[in-house]
């Protein structure tokens, strides 16, 4: 975990094409309407179908998370959700008001149980971990910030259509 | 937003098809038709990913709980169509070894089939025998996306209170007709207030143990499109009925307290509902 005092965002972007900033109260119901947007800011920019879809599954995730375990502990539920487009890269900044919680530091998912052993908690933190290329936690002013990178190489961003 | 969900039975099959994003805002509803269907015993389910374009944990989660459901009763869900992102989520969290997952509606639908003995369930027959290619095919024809079965509506305190209202009224022309027509009679011309009192109690509770029993609802629930039913949805008897009924006193108790607990409860569960495991289910 980091810590840095001086910048509440990610250190500079250099090369950052575009940029999307979202600040909501984090509801479900809100869910679709971010993932529509992601995935015009992802068209807008090439960035392959596989990239956005993910974003918007560790959203879909962290939002549910966030709804689930923090709302009922926060005064003012708040999130911001940043996007930044890169040539090669994606980057997903979530940023919120709960209390500290590291993603990073959550227990394993069971991914190997059967069907009647297996434990559901978890797996959506297990995507949010697995998916992107490189995370970034910090908690600055009992903010959480989390930083989600995905790459690509740009072939892929044309004709990435499922 | 609504999740879109188109559904189709065939074979002894139930084929649901949301469409669009099934998202955690959206996952509810999608449980809710999915638990709908194995209660009223469709135990052999084949979910059409072919129109879905979105899904997140919440989807594994309820998935999960249904194969479990569906394995005590012998029955099956199969998995059709997905797109790759969709699959790449069964594969990163271990799921494509619990469920089963099909390549093409075809293959899924074979899968899903229950075996030939216990096709011949009544509901489960096909009105005209189709395959399912056609089927599919006809289902697309349909330009318009059919909005998916309604969850179970349950009923609040406006609706009721005017169904009552209706009651009401309804009991008490009945005793005033019954007790002209005793009067004419000259039957019990010498009851005592007590005696009426107790007739009318008796009067009150046939009518509506009576009615919510057989059909599950009295005419002012008829009129609003109300009807009693179990937890599980199904009717209820006329013990049950009865219990809600006499349950009532204790909901009046106490400033009624009781009654108002249907604008508070999830299953808008008045104290007599709650007593007597009964939900008030608003049909649509």
């Amino acid at each position: 975990m980091q810590t840095d005092a001086t910048h509440d965002q990610p250190p500079a972007a250099d090369g950052c094409i575009d940029e999307l900033r979202m600040e909501l109260s984090p509801r479900k119901s809100a869910i679709s309407s971010l993932t529509e947007v992601v995935e015009d800011f992802g068209r807008n920019h090439d960035i392959p179908d596989a990239q956005i879809f993910c974003i918007n599954v560790e959203i879909d995730e962290l939002m549910t998370n966030y709804v689930t375990h923090a709302y009922p502990r926060v005064r003012q539920p708040r999130m911001k959700i940043t996007l930044r487009a890169f040539a090669d890269r994606v980057v997903l900044v979530i940023e919120d008001s709960g209390p500290p919680f590291n993603p990073l530091e959550a227990p394993e998912a069971d991914l190997t149980s059967g069907i009647n052993e297996r434990r559901i908690g978890g797996m959506g933190l297990h995507l949010v971990r697995t998916y992107p290329d490189r995370i970034d936690y910090r908690c600055i002013d009992e903010r959480n910030i989390l930083s989600l990178e995905h790459k690509f190489s740009s072939s892929d961003a044309k004709g990435g259509n499922a | 937003m609504q999740l879109q969900m188109r559904e189709q039975r065939q074979g002894g099959v139930v084929i649901l098809a949301p469409e669009g994003r099934l998202d955690s805002g959206k996952i509810d509803q999608f449980d809710n038709v999915v638990q709908q269907r194995i209660r009223k015993g469709h135990h052999h389910l084949l979910i059409d990913c072919t129109n879905l374009v979105f899904a997140a944990s919440s989807a594994l989660r309820v998935l999960l709980q249904t194969v479990r459901a569906l394995n005590e009763r012998d029955g099956k869900l199969v998995l059709c169509n997905m797109n790759p992102h969709i699959h790449s989520i069964f594969e990163t969290s271990g799921f494509t070894r619990l469920m089963t997952i099909r390549d093409t509606f075809e293959e899924g639908f074979a899968e899903a089939r229950p075996p030939e003995t216990e096709a011949a369930e009544p509901e489960s027959a096909p009105a005209a025998e189709e395959t399912p290619q056609q089927a599919a095919a006809a289902a697309k024809e349909t330009t318009q996306p059919r909005e998916g079965t309604p969850s179970t509506v349950f009923a609040g305190i406006w609706p009721r209170t005017a169904a009552a209202a209706i009651d009401a009224v309804i009991l008490l022309a009945a005793t005033v007709l019954l007790d002209t027509a005793r009067n004419a009679a000259g039957i019990g011309t010498g009851w005592s207030n007590e005696t009426l009192l107790a007739l009318q109690a008796g009067l009150s509770w046939l009518y509506f143990a009576g009615m919510e029993s057989s059909g599950g609802a009295t005419f002012g629930k008829q009129a609003l499109q109300l009807r009693v039913a179990g937890n599980d949805g199904k009717a209820i008897g006329f013990a049950r009925a009865s219990v809600r009924h006499f349950g009532k006193f204790l909901s009046v108790l106490g400033a009624g307290i009781g009654f108002l607990m249907i604008g508070i409860t999830k299953q808008r569960q008045g104290l007599h509902d709650k007593i007597a495991g009964c939900v008030v289910i608003a049909r649509r």
